[in-house]
């Protein structure tokens, strides 16, 4: 396995140089041909990474420790699941599960663009994804080599870490990130395209738009599994710690977020075109830097210690992202003049302008103090950790005034609207916003910042609703609810969800630890726990699991556990959680006396309204598919709205000798 | 959907134009004032909530400047110094350099402590009361209620007992007799 594995992966970096080799050659000679069978080479490339991946899972599989990383992370007595799972649980396989990601994206965007492989933008594009795509397969061919072997095998290995074969989300929750992650590669390759090619109408964005959404949409979801993941295993019964790898995801998040809106800025009236580029090239650079922090050892994490070699190699690739991309845009900027101006502050271009300067203020802030210890550390030595308290602090007002620019867009009209228009319009909302805080008053909610945050949720969810029910009134219940409109309402109701469930499980939490021998009660928060008794098991691959029988509020029985795996002394507690609309009771044992009449130590936690992060999560998931499910629709209009965006920019802007004519899209599949 | 041609509306530097020399100054006092105070912000709130690193000697050597700072203690647990008072506090010995601390830990199961030698790192500050030590007595405690266990994912032969064996070699190459006592001990 470790031969065919590794020859699986020198043929894949073979495949993507001599494919950025075969188009580099037809893009000089103007050799359309030349321009198809390089992107030839990029489906030799992910049937590659598709046998080096069949290759370590098969090697995984049959526990073949012969192979240092099958060795050093699984176990004959690992569950199949994680088995399967174990090729992300370390750095190798990692590297070698982003290879296979990006070679499939690779090999959607030949497919996607199959008619048109000979478009000089097109074939930048793919040269550009194969040069990423060549970084990553060296990576796993030196530097981070999973096929590495052992020249004395073991007999047995320890396992993946147990927190990683705890619960069924560690097996989504890391290859969403990925496919979120290494999916700006495309937006990010298409950027790269239109600024060498010097079309950089509007043609491209549409062109990327279905890759951009996927991408979002994946990081979007891998980051709300991620928390929940937090919430149900580690047993602090928080979700969100503002740990170095948390903030690496969110990072590209938020300003990918920031594009999604901004771009519909330019697709409307061309403007934003340098910022928008900016955003794209500075989501992929964050990709690259969120793995650079995370994978090289240089900031602790409750995720990672690992101290590894393609540190420096990261960090020069980031580099070179980072240069390219500056360089472009600097040579370009002639072109990307924006052909006009924001005619009113009452506008939705404003509001989204102001959307935007708040999600890169919030990313500077997030990577401000992620990186601030490496900058201190640089400078004078000190070693230093920014806590939770400074993300809190700084996220508070961002976060507020992010939920009320997403309310005021959406009852504003593009171009320019009048406060007449936005009293009719948002009467409604407001209203809804007014009752919100009314309400959670009565139910008990005190604070301003909270009471301020629900106010807004209601104005925002009532505009959102407002606008759906507008749309499906006017073209039914299937159309209504599709396409970029509705589903980005779908997306914002999502985030009303969250920002309620996240401010009323962080303000009205209750938390105790209570000492209790057999059928013995104490009551946390008007709950009532009581405990029935010790139970001692075991688990699937050997763990022993110690469990508390703890009957909530007269009715169910929880079983909060504390796990020993066979390989590793470090014992992880499974809290147990009773989940409702309302709230969770979360309890976690903390400890089992020595003698029988010692009892248990239970940590109780009371969340209000916790679910509704997840139900929100889910909402923002459904959304985004809604908003690109009409594919095929919605890329013909956008591909005929191109045209005509290309026409007007090219005869704003003409003559422009360096830029490439925009050939007539053959179409779009 | 909105096909309007986007070039109809006047460029930037006709709006700028178009604005009276006033608001002009006046948008752009706003803006100033708005990323000063955001700054501030930043600056106050990223000194407010930083916490140093500090190994177990680094922090007995500083004690005197830490004061009652919270800040972040790395060390590994010395086997056979934990125990638990039955109510949610766990002590135990951390050692690093072959200089020990006391701890006193808040809000973490004890079984997680069980492991000798475990490197973790704990989150609290010094507080002053005496304590006795594999190294000695001392008068101050670290009283933490954050903990970090670092999960080594090293791989050895011998897997059962890889755990009670990763004392990093030359861990007590400055205190040999620490060593051979805690070796010594049951």
């Amino acid at each position: 396995m470790a031969v065919l594995g590794r020859l699986a992966v020198l043929v894949g970096l073979v495949a993507c140089l001599a494919g950025i080799g075969t188009i580099a050659y037809g893009l000089r000679r103007r050799r359309p041909a030349a321009l198809r069978s390089g992107a030839h080479y990029a489906l030799v490339a992910l049937a590659a990474a598709v046998l080096a991946v069949g290759a370590m899972e098969m090697a995984l599989l049959r526990d073949d420790f012969s192979i240092a990383y099958v060795a050093e992370n699984s176990a004959t007595s690992t569950p199949l699941m994680y088995k399967i799972a174990t090729l992300w649980a370390a750095l190798e396989g990692s590297i070698l599960l982003w290879v296979l990601v990006l070679t499939l994206y690779v090999g959607g965007v030949v497919w996607w663009f199959r008619r048109r492989l000979d478009d000089r933008l097109v074939a930048w594009a793919l040269l550009t994804m194969l040069a990423v795509a060549a970084f990553f397969f060296f990576l796993v061919a030196w530097p981070a080599d999973p096929f590495a072997t052992l020249a004395d095998p073991p007999a047995q290995g320890p396992g993946p870490n147990p927190l990683l074969q705890n619960h069924p989300l560690m097996v989504i929750h890391p290859v969403l990130l990925y496919v979120g992650y290494v999916g700006f590669t495309v937006p990010f390759a298409f950027a790269v395209a239109a600024l060498v090619t010097g079309r950089l109408g509007e043609g491209w964005l549409a062109q990327t738009r279905v890759w951009t959404m996927i991408a979002w949409g994946s990081l979007t979801a891998g980051i709300i599994l991620g928390a929940w993941w937090s919430y149900e295993v580690l047993g602090w019964g928080g979700y969100w710690a503002w740990d170095p790898v948390e903030n690496a995801s969110f990072l590209p998040w938020l300003t990918g977020t920031a594009f999604i809106h901004s771009v519909m800025v330019q697709e409307r009236r061309g403007m934003l075109r340098i910022w928008n580029l900016s955003l794209l090239l500075a989501t992929f650079a964050l990709t690259i830097l969120g793995t650079f922090l995370t994978r090289s050892g240089v900031l602790d994490s409750v995720h990672e210690f690992t101290e590894s070699t393609i540190g420096p190699l990261l960090l020069a690739f980031f580099g070179v992202v980072v240069a390219v991309s500056l360089g472009l845009i600097f040579w370009r900027a002639e072109l990307l003049r924006s052909p006009g101006g924001i005619n009113s502050p009452l506008s939705r271009e404003a509001t989204f302008l102001g959307n935007n300067l708040l999600f890169t203020g919030f990313a500077f802030v997030v990577l401000l103090g992620t990186v601030f210890p490496l900058l201190v550390e640089a400078l004078n030595g000190d070693r230093l950790a920014v806590g939770a308290p400074y993300f809190d602090r700084m996220s508070m007002p961002i976060g507020l005034a992010l939920l009320a620019l997403m309310g005021l867009s959406i009852l504003l009209p593009w171009r320019s609207g009048s406060m007449g228009l936005l009293r009719q319009r948002a009467l409604i909302p407001a209203w809804v916003g007014g009752l919100s805080v009314l309400a959670a008053a009565l139910l008990g909610a005190d604070g301003w910042v909270a009471l301020l945050a629900f106010g807004l949720a209601g104005f925002t969810a009532a505009a959102s609703i407002r606008q759906v029910v507008r749309s499906v009134r006017r073209q039914g219940l299937v159309a209504g609810l599709t396409g970029r409109t509705s589903g980005g309402m779908i997306v914002h109701l999502g985030v009303v969800a969250l920002a309620v469930g996240f401010v009323a499980s962080q303000s009205y939490s209750t938390q105790d630890e209570v000492r209790l021998a057999v059928d013995q009660s104490a009551t946390v928060a008007g709950h009532t726990v009581t405990f029935l008794g010790v139970e001692e098991s075991t688990g699937a691959g050997g763990r022993q699991i110690t469990s508390a029988a703890v009957r909530l509020d007269g009715g169910a029985v929880h079983h909060p556990a504390v796990t020993r795996f066979p390989s590793f002394g470090t014992p992880i507690g499974t809290p147990s959680v009773d989940t409702s609309l309302r709230g969770d009771v979360y309890m976690t044992l903390l400890d089992v006396g020595s003698e029988p009449g010692d009892g248990v130590l239970l940590r109780v936690i009371v969340r209000p309204l916790v679910v509704w992060l997840w139900i929100g999560g889910g909402l923002m998931a459904v959304g985004t598919v809604l908003a690109i499910v009409p594919i095929r629709r919605r890329a013909r209009d956008l591909l005929e709205q191109s045209q005509g965006d290309e026409t007007t920019v090219a005869a704003a802007q003409a003559p422009e000798p360096e830029a490439e004519p925009e050939p007539a899209p053959v179409g779009v599949p | 959907m909105d096909l309007t041609p986007r070039t109809e509306g006047p460029d930037t530097a006709e709006v700028r134009r178009r604005m009276h020399p006033a608001r002009r100054y006046g948008a752009l006092a706003v803006i100033v004032a708005a990323v000063g105070i955001a700054a501030f912000l930043l600056i106050r709130t990223l000194g407010d909530a930083t916490e140093f690193f500090r190994n177990v000697d680094e922090a007995v050597a500083e004690r005197a400047e830490l004061g009652d700072r919270r800040f972040r203690l790395q060390g590994r647990v010395v086997p056979g110094s934990v125990s638990d008072d039955g109510q949610g506090t766990v002590s135990f010995q951390l050692m690093f350099n072959c200089t020990a601390a006391g701890v006193e830990h808040r809000g973490d199961p004890p079984e997680l402590f069980d492991n000798p030698w475990i490197p973790v790192l704990v989150v609290g500050a010094w507080d002053e009361r005496r304590v006795d030590l594999a190294t000695g007595t001392d008068t101050h405690v670290f009283r933490s209620d954050e903990l970090i266990v670092k999960h080594t994912n090293e791989y050895e032969a011998d897997y059962g007992d890889r755990v009670a064996s990763t004392v990093p070699a030359g861990f007590f190459d400055d205190c040999p007799e620490v060593g051979r006592d805690l070796a010594a001990a049951p």
